[in-house]
């Protein structure tokens, strides 16, 4: 709450530039004040795993020791094979490879995980939130019939937010 | 500039600590920050608690007010540039749908092109192992060797290398610019090095033939190190180094994110070694040269400056290196013991490019450069054996070798993704080699012997590059390289193709065949007298293994063929001509482990066997060891605040040019580094080669040592202070 109101108090800028990197991890941490998870599926800490990216990779780390919905964020980085379990929001990056990708959505399958990624057609294969770059902005999409079968709710504000929401509410 | 930086460096304030053989020296440079620290300590405690959470918000503005006289404005303006720092991150959803992004951030993030396994070491490993230079950080690479033969600092690859090769046969780039300078096409790695290792963000290393992409020299590996940007240091800092051998670090680096995009790194640094006080060298081991002891010639100094600035597409780099060493080992000959022994190698670069996205299936990148290099040797002769007289006195005349080169050119290079399961990668590279000025005379004693040679020309190349998704499982990389060198005379053309395989989600087969050449250097062209020096050329075959079997774990499985022929080597009238030809045959295995807490494992296993087939009697070759086993092992302390790093490197024995054989080493480092910075503090504290091993180097022939006694043990201490 606080934080929100310094965020209010600063004059705003006309149009704020970012680097697509920056820009996904606020995204992400945006996702993560903005949904609910099963109560019984927190402990006591948020956990945001992110998938290793062999070719560039967003700075998740500068999240780390944040706190969403009074909880402090903890950052894990996945590599194939890794366990999901306590992961909250789980980052896949557009490379990752096809046959991998198909792997991480079939392992978190209805588990209470919130998936995002900007890989093209992310969606239709089973993906909750899908990054999309529409000129020079970055925008995202919500799946909502895989993220209500695993749980979890997102706040109407942010499905109001979203270019564009697939499946029924 | 020196003299800014001795101030900071300081030299004439030397506190020494003996604890058995190690010396630890602590100079001014510590005392100095620690003084500073003194200085701006109650600003830093106010700066500390408000970058804390916000319930503590309330107290540090009440710090903030006892503290005000001290720290004037300072206060105020710390929340703010808190704040903005963070700007996208604190944006609400609804404010992140309308910034604007940066086009070309996603091109400029691309790593090297490559298909092969690509080894990257990052920042963090840099300070967890505490790597001095960047020779000790290829040093953990699986298949990597390092040796150093008080002059320079060389590589070998995969049991191949050349005593007399100034890392030649290695492509060197900082942010996918090649760093080879054109007279030696010599490839720095270690203080000779443009880059304190401060600046660097992560280093690629992708072994085989890379001339498909970056054309000559790229024979045996590139190295590609990526340097990071201003927004990383954010502010002033301020390092000071102090190490075994007299040895002191003094560096300042500012780098900074203007809201408008605008970023700027500047750094700058000077590094001075004493070096050991006496070497003993048993091959001059009589009384008329000083029993073998060469007294205080070991010295090593250096000065560098690197700058990079960036606003919107456009980004300019500028690198400069000045580095001195003095040579104890009488190498080609010279005098032994005297100090007027050394080599002064100078580097610089501007380089200048623009990466745009024409539109989103298509990037563009246009970059134009100038490099230079300039370099001395000064040698120390008897007038008695240039004049091949037997008898003293001894008459002392300065041999002066020296090169100028001058270098520009530019490249055009396109990255499409129109067509689907398609993406590739075209360019066009241009260079002229304006000048390639060698000399060598003696000072003082002008004879026929004076030698000269001065080069022009012009290098073209010309790429294409494309990565096929033929299945969800299966990728296709194809690409060829046409090259134009002016020392060479005919077209060089060097494909590369690479199959990747995804067998299961977690098991990957990579098959990999590329070819690679590296033209005659200025030395190799201009010193023949009777025959002509073409291109080496390699084909490398490689098939890779990848296995994630989960748990954190990473297993890896290498099987490599390299076949290099017209190989350059001396005949008996020392012209250089093609006729070395060598194979290697080998595997590696390798296995990682990363825990949840940040402790990570990794281990690798070279062996390979490397026939010299083009020698008198065909067998192993020199300077080739058959095993390498290198164990990493890294441990967070106190909840991520410190890091313990250890590093075991074991190199086998190998085949010196005398026949003899130079024994295996174990080579152990441990570095305790603070991660977090404590009141603005970083620190840490490294030994190196913690068993004192004395162990062999082979120099080349040029050298009357058949084998060289590398350093014992040393320590290092750094403090960096961050403002």
């Amino acid at each position: 709450m606080l934080s929100a109101s310094i965020v209010t108090t600063e004059p705003s800028v006309a149009a704020p530039s970012s680097e697509i990197q920056a820009l996904t991890v606020a995204f992400l941490y945006n996702f993560m004040k903005l949904s609910e998870w099963p109560p019984q599926t927190i402990t006591n800490e948020f956990t945001l795993c992110a998938i290793q990216s062999s070719d560039y990779s967003i700075d998740v780390d500068s999240l780390a020791g944040k706190e969403v919905q009074s909880y402090t964020l903890k950052i894990r980085h996945l590599m194939q094979g890794d366990s999901i379990e306590g992961c909250q929001l789980l980052y896949i990056p557009e490379d990752e490879k096809p046959i991998r990708l198909r792997e991480w959505l079939k392992i978190m399958d209805k588990k209470p995980l919130l998936s995002v990624s900007s890989t093209p057609g992310f969606l239709d294969q089973g993906g909750m939130i899908e990054l999309v770059s529409e000129g020079d902005h970055l925008l995202f999409e919500v799946n909502l019939t895989p993220v209500e079968q695993a749980g979890i709710k997102i706040s109407s504000k942010m499905l109001q937010i979203a270019r564009e929401v697939q499946g029924n509410p | 500039m020196t003299k800014y930086f001795a101030f900071i460096a300081g030299y004439n304030f030397d506190l020494t600590l003996k604890i058995e053989k190690i010396t630890y020296h602590f100079g001014i440079d510590i005392t100095l920050t620690l003084l500073l620290f003194d200085m701006i300590k109650p600003i830093i405690y106010v700066k500390s608690e408000v970058k804390s959470i916000n319930k503590e918000r309330i107290f540090s503005k009440r710090l903030c007010l006892t503290y005000l006289v001290l720290s004037g404005v300072l206060c105020h303006v710390q929340p703010v540039s808190a704040q903005d720092k963070n700007s996208v991150i604190d944006l609400p959803l609804d404010q992140l749908v309308n910034v604007d992004v940066v086009s070309a951030s996603r091109f400029k993030q691309k790593s090297s092109e490559a298909p092969s396994a690509v080894e990257v070491l990052t920042a963090d490993q840099i300070r967890n192992y505490g790597w001095r230079t960047l020779a000790d950080a290829l040093n953990s690479i699986r298949g990597l060797y390092i040796r150093n033969d008080r002059n320079y600092t060389y590589v070998g690859n995969r049991g191949f290398s050349r005593p007399g090769d100034y890392n030649a046969r290695m492509l060197v780039m900082i942010d996918g610019r090649r760093m080879n300078e054109t007279i030696f096409d010599s490839g720095f790695i270690a203080e000779e090095f443009m880059l304190d290792m401060n600046l660097i963000e992560r280093i690629e290393y992708i072994p085989g033939s890379g001339s498909s992409v970056y054309g000559a020299n790229a024979l045996l590996g590139v190295v590609n190190v990526i340097t990071k940007n201003g927004r990383n240091f954010d502010g002033l800092r301020l390092a000071g180094e102090a190490g075994s051998l007299d040895t002191f670090r003094g560096r300042a680096t500012y780098g900074k994110k203007w809201n408008n995009g605008a970023e700027l790194l500047i750094n700058g640094s000077h590094f001075n070694s004493h070096g050991n006080d006496k070497l003993f060298f048993p091959e001059y081991n009589e009384p008329s040269t000083n029993n073998g002891v060469a007294q205080d010639i070991d010295q090593e100094r250096s000065t560098r400056g690197f700058g990079k600035f960036s606003f919107g597409d456009l980004t300019v780099h500028a690198g400069y290196i000045s580095r001195l060493k003095r040579i104890p080992t009488a190498s080609f000959g010279a005098i032994f013991n005297d100090k007027g022994n050394y080599s002064v190698d100078a580097q610089g670069y501007v380089d200048a490019d623009y990466v745009t996205q024409i539109n989103p299936d298509l990037g563009m990148e246009v970059r134009g450069f100038h490099h230079w290099y300039d370099y001395h040797a000064i040698s120390p002769y008897s007038l008695n054996s240039v004049t091949l007289k037997e008898e003293p006195p001894l008459a002392r005349i300065e041999s002066n070798e020296g090169a100028d080169a001058r270098w520009w050119g530019g490249e055009i290079k396109f990255t499409g993704t129109q067509f689907k399961n398609h993406k590739w990668i075209s360019g066009l590279e241009v260079q002229y080699d304006q000048r390639q000025h060698f000399f060598s005379y003696f000072v003082n004693h002008r004879t026929a012997s004076d030698f000269s040679t001065q080069n022009n020309g012009w290098r073209v190349g010309l790429y294409a590059q494309d990565e096929f998704r033929i299945t969800d499982n299966l990728l296709l990389n194809v690409g060829v390289r046409m090259d134009h060198h002016h020392l060479i005379n005919n077209l060089q053309f060097n494909p590369r193709i690479g199959l990747i395989w995804d067998i299961t989600p977690s098991f990957t087969a990579k098959l990999l065949y590329g070819s690679a050449f590296r033209a005659p250097n200025v030395l190799e062209h201009d010193l023949n007298i009777n025959a002509l020096a073409s291109e080496e050329h390699i084909k490398s075959y490689e098939a890779v293994a990848e296995w994630y079997p989960g748990g954190g774990v990473k297993l890896l499985g290498t099987l490599f063929l390299n076949d290099l022929t017209k190989i350059l080597q001396t005949n008996q009238d020392f012209d250089f001509v093609n006729t070395g030809k060598f194979e290697t045959l080998g595997f590696e295995l390798g296995a990682e482990k990363r825990w949840d807490n940040g402790r990570q494992l990794k281990f690798s296993w070279t062996y390979n066997n490397t026939r010299d087939l083009g020698a008198d009697f065909p067998g192993w070759a020199t300077d080739s060891p058959r095993n390498m086993v290198k164990v990493h092992y890294t441990e967070p302390l106190f909840n991520d605040k410190l890091n313990l790093g250890f590093e075991e490197i074991f190199i086998d024995q190998r085949r010196t040019f005398s026949d003899n054989i130079a024994p295996g080493y174990h080579l152990f480092n441990i570095n305790l580094a603070v991660t977090k910075p404590i009141y603005g503090f970083q620190a840490s504290l490294g030994i190196y080669n913690v068993f004192d091993q004395h162990f062999k180097i082979i120099p080349s022939p040029d050298f009357k040592q058949d084998v060289l006694s590398s350093d014992g043990r040393t320590a290092r201490f750094r403090l960096e202070y961050g403002f």
